[in-house]
């Protein structure tokens, strides 16, 4: 069972890592440039928006791993 | 809006009592004391963090922190809590693996653990009560 968990984890620790590069790069925080607006929300508010989003939603396909492992000792 | 304020308050209070009427446990233990069993789950996990996180500094420090820094506050406040809360959950479950193999409560247990010294175990829980307060 271990072996078929930890790629699992591994790309979910992946995707995080990328992910939390990403958000200090220009791509999440453009210097001076606040367009795309989506509902009058500016780019850097609505992209932190979904990287919110993305993190909870990482953290629980994370804590659903965790408690198939726990589950399987 | 004293009303409204006094309503939320009773309706507040009425659903802690029911949980509180609900969640008793019959059998009192040092895990389900100090590590709510062992395993809280994902949600009330996030709602936990959530109500450690979310402090006096979200209420009156973060409008100034948007005020000085514009939007890449959002950034600090909302995008790197919920990257902890991942790391809280990565690092708890090697934790818990330790745990299992050790049999301890807590990080002050782990510490007296680890060093085998009870005045680990107190170094760690004074820290973390002078950290907390």
């Amino acid at each position: 069972m271990e072996n078929s968990r930890f790629p699992k984890i591994w790309l979910i620790d992946a995707i995080t890592i990328i992910v939390t590069i990403a958000t200090f790069t220009p791509l999440v925080l453009p210097q001076n440039r606040s367009y795309p607006f989506i509902v009058g929300i500016p780019y850097t508010m609505w992209v932190g928006f979904l990287v919110s989003i993305l993190f909870v939603a990482l953290a629980y396909v994370l804590s659903i791993l965790r408690k198939k492992n726990t589950n399987d000792h | 809006m004293i009303t409204s304020f006094t309503l939320a308050g009773l309706v507040y209070v009425a659903i802690l009592i029911i949980l509180i009427r609900k969640t008793r446990l019959k059998e009192k233990t040092t895990s389900s004391y100090l590590l709510a069993g062992g395993n809280i789950g994902f949600v009330i996990g996030l709602f936990t963090t959530a109500a450690t996180l979310f402090s006096a500094f979200t209420v009156v420090g973060m409008p100034d922190f948007f005020r000085t820094h514009g939007i890449g506050a959002w950034i600090f406040l909302a995008v790197s809590d919920t990257m902890m809360i991942y790391g809280l959950i990565r690092v708890g479950e090697m934790v818990r693996r330790k745990a299992r193999k050790m049999d301890f409560k807590g990080m002050a247990g782990l510490m007296a653990n680890t060093y085998g010294s009870k005045l680990a175990g107190y170094v760690a829980f004074a820290s973390k009560v002078l950290l907390f307060s």
